[in-house]
């Protein structure tokens, strides 16, 4: 069916092109995808393999709980991670990196889609068949300043996790909880205070001790060092480093600061409403950034070096809702390279090198020459 | 300073206590009346457009006085961009807000200083009335016209000369207002009319509860003398254009929750440019906005900088967006200005330690360094600062003379000027 389009391109007269049934196509294409993959067993080298995943938020329904209105935050993102490696996220915002991230630890449930977590499947799990699973699975909120109980001293904050999950017997949590508190670069004296007696920075590496706490093997980092200053920014990237290569710690790194997602990730997923535009190895997305959003999307990071004035290509606009998204190719509204059937057909996903993929017509004859 | 990090209770009330008189005495200063000759200046320097003089700004807390701006100098040129870089906590806002004369009080006033800007006030005849500029015929008389007014008698006037869009025009002259020695209900001569601010957050600025249009409109009906509502709805509709909205009309009527972040800082410039400000003070103003939209914005500000005759003190703690837009950088740290220079100066040949740091430790697009760079530490309480260099505890380039005094401000160039011990020395030998 896919073949179908990509043939018929050139002859299509967009004048009178019926929107609605290519909607429908597209989606029975999709769910076809869907259908297919469904029955593949999990990659066994992969820590987390996400495969057509979506959540939809209802915004207005009938009175029988069907929607009329959804908000699509994340359509139909697939990715893998494997053990040991950083995959960055980055978008604007409002384009679903941080709902990914939550739905990928349940803290959200996927509308459908599938999540391979070590080879099990647990889109579908319950809260209580999750629990065992939170020991090896944390996150590191975005604001230090809201994300801690101000009524716990630092102590009880981190020793909390390690007794709901019987990480070490009782008498030896506090010992446990001052090691941790050491690799952390907090020192032992703290454990008697408060948040509200800790600066921004300080705040953030609780946050990261407690997350580490339960030894997980994977951490969802939501924008750890975007409420911080640049000073201590370095630091708790420098913290997140070194505990990556201590524990073998796998992260899922959302941010909207392309030098700190560049500085910090292995793979990168450039994410634009919901969708995943590019995904590819870091070298890769940065030597040769193929989808026109990502080009525009790094010659706006503002240069240092005044001597050096970038050719800005700068969008038009801003984000569209994403209740009432574009047709075609959701970027076609801001997109500078813009051409006809944008406006109206999907794009979908091409690997252009090995393991970069980018979903954007300009791209369709490649893997067509390809083909020949 | 003692082990302890509390205050006991008599420390507290004694603190209270000197606090409230030295406040009751600076708010006095404040509200009190006074003819226009007492805040009147004159500049250092004719070609700068605002003048700030070892500022000092304190914030009387129970905890004791925050020295939030502690000795500030810095100067603005006409038809320049000043950029004021520093982390959270350094003074730069207080700084913007000292000059707008914004601060919160009674805890916080300015202690001391001058801040001396040139504005192009409206002339006042003796009772403080505006003089309009009247038509003259070939021979120097003034031209009548026949007008009704309201009651529909018909008189003869004076004609009053016009700019195109309908409006009388004032006779103006330029005169050099101490702004830190105003009393507050003189500010409005500067505030809106003379200096303009951009705030960091679009989404709480403006108010919710009226349009976009009334808001502007308000703006233009209490700046621009005889205005009526018709000029004042076009010249907001005008505005809005000029920065970059595509469609005035439905804007001027949207409340502003139905704005997104990017355009609402539009409106807030457009809000900031209805007076013709000399100097626009924008304080972070793309910090809470995307990258894509903060490429927006700047571009924006520089293109307004060429059309409009003024200047801009650009407030923030993103080095990559002071290159951009600056041409003059200051560094703050802790309350003072450690290091200021033209951008390419600081970029090339940054001197303080801080700033060697603050250019380090941010990962750059080009950067692939394994380990960043990072200022151990973090920055020093605001109360009870130590007399020797405020950097001292983070530095990792200490000598011993770092122990000393504050260090004076060193000239490396014409126009580059450093605040450290290490360059003291090089300039001895």
């Amino acid at each position: 069916m896919s073949e179908e389009i990509n043939k018929s391109v050139n002859e299509i007269d967009f004048s009178n092109f019926d929107d609605a049934l290519q909607e429908e196509k597209e989606e029975q294409i999709r769910n076809a995808n869907y259908e297919k993959d469904k029955t593949l067993p999990p990659d066994p080298d992969c820590l987390l393999e996400v495969r057509h995943i979506k959540k939809y938020f209802t915004l207005k329904k009938t009175l029988l709980g069907k929607p009329i209105t959804e908000l699509r935050a994340v359509d139909d993102v697939s990715f893998k991670v494997y053990p040991g490696e950083t995959l960055g996220i980055v978008g604007e915002s409002g384009c679903g990196k941080t709902t990914m991230g939550r739905t990928i630890l349940k803290l959200y449930d996927p509308t459908s889609g599938q999540i391979f977590f070590e080879g099990n499947d647990i889109a579908n799990y319950t809260s209580k068949e999750m629990r065992p699973l939170r020991t090896k699975m944390q996150i590191i909120f975005q604001d230090p300043y809201s994300s801690l109980p101000p009524r716990q001293t630092v102590g009880d904050i981190l020793s909390e996790p390690v007794k709901v999950h019987n990480i070490v017997p009782k008498e030896k949590t506090k010992e446990y909880v001052l090691n941790l508190m050491d690799q952390c670069g907090l020192r032992d004296y703290y454990y008697e205070r408060y948040p509200h007696e800790f600066s921004g920075g300080q705040r953030q590496r609780i946050c990261i001790a407690r997350a580490l706490s339960v030894n997980p093997k994977f951490v969802v980092c939501d924008e750890p060092v975007s409420a911080l200053d640049v000073s201590i920014q370095a630091q708790i990237i420098n913290l997140l480093k070194k505990l990556q290569k201590e524990r073998q710690l796998t992260y899922l790194f959302i941010s909207h600061d392309l030098s700190v997602v560049k500085y910090i990730s292995d793979k990168i997923c450039v994410m634009y409403l919901g969708n995943m535009v590019e995904y590819g190895k870091n070298e890769d997305i940065f030597r040769n950034p193929l989808h026109p959003y990502t080009i525009s999307l790094f010659s706006a990071v503002p240069n240092p070096d005044p001597n050096k004035k970038s050719k800005r290509i700068i969008l038009k606009g801003d984000i569209p809702s994403q209740v009432n998204p574009p047709k075609g190719c959701k970027f076609s509204t801001r997109c500078p390279n813009c051409m006809e059937i944008c406006k109206h057909i999907a794009p979908e996903y091409k690997e252009i090198e090995k393991d970069h993929i980018v979903a954007c017509h300009l791209f369709d004859d490649v893997n067509k020459q390809d083909e020949k | 300073m003692s082990e302890r990090h509390y205050l006991t209770g008599k420390e507290i009330r004694q603190i209270a206590k000197d606090n409230a008189k030295e406040m009751r005495l600076l708010e006095k200063n404040k509200n009190r009346k006074c003819k226009e000759e007492e805040f009147l200046s004159t500049m250092n320097d004719p070609n700068n457009i605002l003048e700030v003089e070892d500022l000092h700004s304190y914030f009387y807390t129970d905890q004791g006085v925050v020295k939030a701006v502690n000795g500030v100098s810095f100067s603005i040129p006409i038809n320049s961009t000043i950029g004021v870089v520093g982390e959270s906590g350094c003074g730069k806002s207080v700084t913007a807000m000292s000059i707008m004369r914004l601060l919160q009080g009674p805890s916080g006033q300015i202690k001391s200083g001058s801040i001396r800007f040139r504005a192009n006030d409206f002339k006042r005849d003796t009772l403080g009335n505006y003089i309009p500029i009247y038509e003259l015929d070939d021979s120097g008389n003034i031209l009548k016209e026949t007008i009704t007014d309201k009651k529909g008698n018909t008189i003869v006037v004076d004609k009053v000369k016009k700019d195109e869009s309908g409006l009388p025009l004032y006779e103006r002259e330029e005169k050099v207002y101490d702004i830190a020695k105003m009393p507050i209900k003189e500010m409005y001569r500067v505030r809106g009319r003379q200096i303009a601010m951009v705030f960091q957050e679009p989404m709480t600025s403006l108010n919710p509860v009226f349009t976009i249009g009334n808001q502007l409109d308000e703006a233009s009906m209490l700046h621009i003398p005889n205005i009526t509502k018709e000029l004042a709805k076009k010249r907001s509709i005008h505005m809005l254009d000029m920065v970059g909205i595509a469609s005035p009309e439905r804007i001027y009527d949207a409340f502003p929750h139905e704005l997104s972040g990017g355009m609402r800082q539009r409106v807030m410039i457009a809000m900031a440019l209805v007076a013709e400000p000399r100097l626009i003070i924008a304080d972070e103003p793309t910090t809470a906005l995307d990258v894509t939209i903060q490429a927006q914005i700047l571009d924006l500000f520089n293109d307004l900088k060429k059309r409009i005759n003024g200047s801009i003190l650009l407030i923030t703690h993103d080095l990559g967006v002071i290159a951009e837009m600056a041409d003059y950088v200051i560094v703050m740290y802790a309350g003072r200005v450690i290091e200021q220079g033209t951008a390419t100066e600081i970029y090339n040949n940054p001197c303080h330690p801080y700033t060697i740091g603050l250019q380090k430790s941010k990962p750059t697009m080009d950067s692939t360094k394994d380990e960043l760079y990072n200022i151990k530490g973090n920055v020093p309480n605001p109360i009870d600062m130590p007399n020797y260099c405020y950097f001292k505890e983070r530095c990792d380039k200490c000598i011993n003379k770092c122990s000393g005094d504050y260090p004076k401000m060193v000239k490396i160039s014409d126009t580059h000027f450093v605040a450290c011990h290490l360059f003291e020395e090089k300039e001895n030998e």
